[in-house]
């Protein structure tokens, strides 16, 4: 019992010792103090990078796919489609024979 | 030597002293100069682009969009090795090198233009090439650029883009402030590399994109029309056509364009003429088409009835010095109704009506149409067409009758019979159907406008029967047919006035056709006129044909239901009400008693002739027209189909979803369609062939959803 107290009495250091130890203990703190101001600082600047990339990258796809919507639009002409239709595929214009008129409760079909 | 040290401190700290209020001035006390230079030296501009709005068509497809590009640019003065630069600019510009070195060989200049608008691969292709070879002296500019997908639809209408997308013809231009985006600059701090920084939360934010205009056109319908119009040209040596389509009850443009066109991706490539929109750019005298409206005003102010009968004088009418004849000499009229002189197109009968009608009363008519003004359609560029002052000569006011001495434009044509067609109301036509905010989403959507009522709903019935007749029987509009849809309209072949002097141009005609169907209940109105045709050149054999074509695909598109009356219904109608001719002159018309001819007028008045009803009734009327024209169940004859039966209905009898389940098998799915249609019996179908195969089984009853699974196999 008497070992651990002589122990416990090393470790807190007396009013003397705490007096010389401050000095040095305050500009620690304050020196971890604006090392981390330096990392906040720094990471809001990596991140602030990150963020113009990626803004750009996000640029970069919205008109990658406005480019492809348009090329969607331009292969699905009725221009394009009518010519693909007679001439690759061979089909004809539908004759008035050839029409039937689905006007049934759930089948009536605009064209 | 003390005082030497001191003398020497004394100077020191006074030249810290001087050192630090220097510092603390510039630090403490505002200058403008100062922070101008900070701001240059720490701060970069970003310009953010937003997009110009897109226009679409009443189903969203894309008719004019906007694309990022980039266009390349040089500054001479720094680039170290011209022969790699310009290899590197012709591969992947395919630019010929001769060009670029023209440009490139220009050391005053600090900066060229290489190439506008590239896409973005040949960008990446350029920077990666330069980068490889430690160049530079190329940088590159980011734009945007126009595209109309769809090359020449509606170009004449959209309209086209300067350099910088501003609007120049069109839409474009009329819907400019709309469609026009922002630029929005930023200001921000940068790096020692020149990226800027994002500080305090700061994000970038895109600029507003302008605004979507949403249109009232079809797309299929617009190339349809456009399709016909360019084949009339071609096939007809014509000068050009013009067409336009509208919804028969608002008014809406569903289509409206000429021939010839241009491709706006590429408008400088095109003479001015083909950019013009004819279709209310140009006013012409309409001819024929225009004794509708007269026959329809004095049918208003109850000056005559669909009966009362004028003398044509044998097709010969002499005013002054002036005679007016009919369309040809053979045409030797006398005693005609209303009705036949609409039907005949007779110009002495429709002078004399318009006699009747007197100046003041004429004049009327035409404004009560909005006949010499501006529809106020959302275009530019709209003319008034001309409506001469009063007083009127007597030749002028015959000519009037039957649509010359008067300029009018397509539209105006296609809207005075919109208003015919949907029981009397004049609507403003209108193309833009919503514009759509792209910042708040807010769309703004146009509501059709009334200008005023111009006949009344009687009146306007008793003209669409009138003019069903036109394409009834004899009548002059029989081209203009569409088996299984009443068609009302009129034929018009006016004469051109001559360019080069007075009086008219020789062998110079405008072949018309206006009307819309289905003509109990109209949906479409349409309007061609075809300028100068070298081959034929009346309304009947040039732009009647022209109308059937579009009509026929405009009714399939709609998912119109025929209304199983037949032109030879219409022609009978049209035949008892010509024929039920009470004895009046033309100086005192008596009021119609109600006759035979009323109740037909009755029962093709929307109501009675509903497509729930000849749905209904389909099979029953089928059947009962297949028998009064005689024809058998399996004729395929064009004797059939000019009637207007679907003979593939009649050939089987219709399903009875009260009874047991028929035997199908065998059947196409065609046949079995024709048998189900409007019985309320719901199929599903299975597979491909012909029928193998039903559940419920044949002998079996329907369940109560009355649902028929249909099995087909090869």
């Amino acid at each position: 019992m008497k070992l651990v107290e002589q122990f416990v009495s090393n470790l807190s250091p007396d009013a003397e010792t705490r007096r010389e130890y401050a000095p040095f203990a305050s500009l620690m703190i304050i020196v971890f103090c604006l090392f981390s101001v330096v990392f906040c600082k720094m990471e809001v600047r990596r991140m602030g990078y990150s963020v113009l990339k990626l803004s750009r990258e996000e640029r970069q796809m919205k008109d990658l796919e406005r480019q492809q919507m348009i090329q969607l639009a331009k292969i699905t002409r009725p221009e394009r489609l009518q010519q693909v239709a007679q001439a690759r595929l061979t089909l004809k214009k539908a004759e008035v024979g050839q029409i039937i008129q689905m006007t049934g409760r759930g089948v009536a079909l605009k064209q | 030597m003390r005082s030497r040290i001191v003398v020497l401190l004394a100077f020191l700290a006074l030249l810290w002293s001087v050192l630090i209020g220097r510092a603390a001035y510039l630090q403490l006390i505002p200058d403008a100069r100062l922070q101008g230079l900070q701001k240059r030296q720490f701060e970069t501009v970003v310009t953010l682009n937003a997009r110009r709005g897109d226009v679409l068509d009443r189903n969203g497809h894309e008719l004019a969009v906007s694309m990022t590009t980039y266009s390349v640019f040089a500054d001479p003065k720094i680039i170290d090795d011209m022969g790699k630069v310009r290899r590197i600019l012709w591969r992947s510009l395919n630019m010929p090198p001769k060009a670029i070195d023209s440009l490139l060989h220009t050391k005053k200049k600090r900066f060229v233009w290489i190439q506008r608008h590239i896409d973005r691969n040949a960008k990446e292709l350029i920077e990666h090439d330069m980068k490889e070879a430690h160049l530079r002296g190329v940088g590159f500019v980011e734009e945007s650029k126009r595209v109309y997908p769809n090359d020449k639809l509606l170009a004449q209408t959209l309209g086209f883009v300067g350099e910088n997308e501003g609007g120049l013809e069109g839409l474009e231009l009329k819907y400019n402030s709309e469609l026009q985006a922002g630029k929005k600059k930023v200001s921000l701090k940068k790096d020692a590399r020149g990226r800027p920084l994002l500080i305090g939360g700061q994000m970038f934010e895109q600029a507003p994109d302008g605004a979507d205009v949403e249109l009232t056109i079809d797309r299929e319908l617009q190339f349809v029309l456009e399709q016909e119009l360019a084949a009339t040209v071609a096939k007809h040596e014509a000068d050009s056509a013009v067409g336009v389509i509208l919804d028969a009850q608002t008014s809406e443009i569903l289509a409206m364009g000429s021939s010839p066109t241009f491709d706006p991706n590429h408008a400088g490539d095109f003479p001015i003429g083909n950019k013009r929109n004819r279709t209310i750019t140009d006013s012409f005298e309409p001819g024929s088409t225009m004794k509708s409206f007269i026959i329809a005003g004095a049918m208003q102010r109850k000056i005559l009835e669909p009966n009362t009968i004028f003398d044509c004088q044998g097709g010969v009418m002499k005013i002054g010095k002036r005679t007016i004849h009919e369309a040809t000499a053979a045409e030797k009229f006398h005693n005609l109704t209303a009705a036949q002189i609409l039907a005949y197109s007779s110009n002495v009968g429709a002078a004399k009506i318009a006699f009747k009608l007197g100046e003041d009363r004429v004049s009327d008519i035409l404004h009560d149409f909005g006949f010499g003004e501006r529809t106020g359609v959302d275009l530019p560029g709209e003319v008034r067409g001309i409506v001469q002052a009063k007083p009127w000569s007597d030749i002028l006011l015959a000519n009037i009758g039957f649509g010359h001495g008067v300029a009018v434009t397509p539209l105006q044509i296609a809207n005075a019979y919109a208003a015919i067609a949907n029981g009397g109301v004049l609507h403003k036509p209108y193309i833009v159907k919503a514009v759509r905010d792209a910042e708040s989403g807010e769309i703004n959507d146009t509501k059709p406008t009334v200008i005023r009522q111009v006949l009344s709903p009687e009146a306007a019935a008793k003209m669409r029967l009138m003019l069903a007749g036109v394409t009834s029987g004899d009548g002059t509009g029989v081209g203009a047919r569409v088996p299984g849809f009443p068609v009302a309209g009129k034929t018009g072949t006016a004469q051109k006035v001559n360019p080069n002097g007075r009086g008219y141009m020789k062998g110079g005609y405008v072949a018309s056709f206006a009307g819309f169907l289905p003509a109990n209940d109209p949906k479409f109105v349409i309007y061609i006129a075809v300028d100068h045709p070298r081959k034929e050149y009346y309304g009947a054999a040039v732009a009647a044909p022209v109308f059937a074509r579009i009509a026929k695909f405009a009714v399939r598109r709609a998912g119109l239901a025929p209304v199983l009356i037949t032109q030879d219904d219409v022609t009978q109608s049209a035949d008892l009400a010509r024929n039920e001719v009470d004895p009046v002159d033309d100086s005192a018309p008596l009021p119609t008693p109600p006759s035979k001819a009323a109740k037909l007028l009755a029962a093709l008045t929307p109501s009675s002739l509903s497509p729930k009803k000849t749905v209904r009734d389909g099979l029953k009327l089928r059947d009962s027209i297949a028998k009064k024209h005689e024809l058998s169940l399996d004729d395929t004859t064009p004797a059939a189909q000019a009637a207007g039966v679907d003979l593939a209905a009649v050939r089987a009898p219709a399903l009875d979803p009260s009874a047991s389940v028929p035997n199908l098998e065998g059947l196409t799915l065609r046949e079995v369609l024709t048998r189900v249609t409007g019985t309320g019996v719901e199929v599903r179908v299975h597979g491909e062939g012909i029928v193998s195969k039903t559940v419920p089984a044949p002998g079996a009853a329907f369940s109560s959803s009355k649902e028929l699974n249909i099995y087909l196999s090869h």
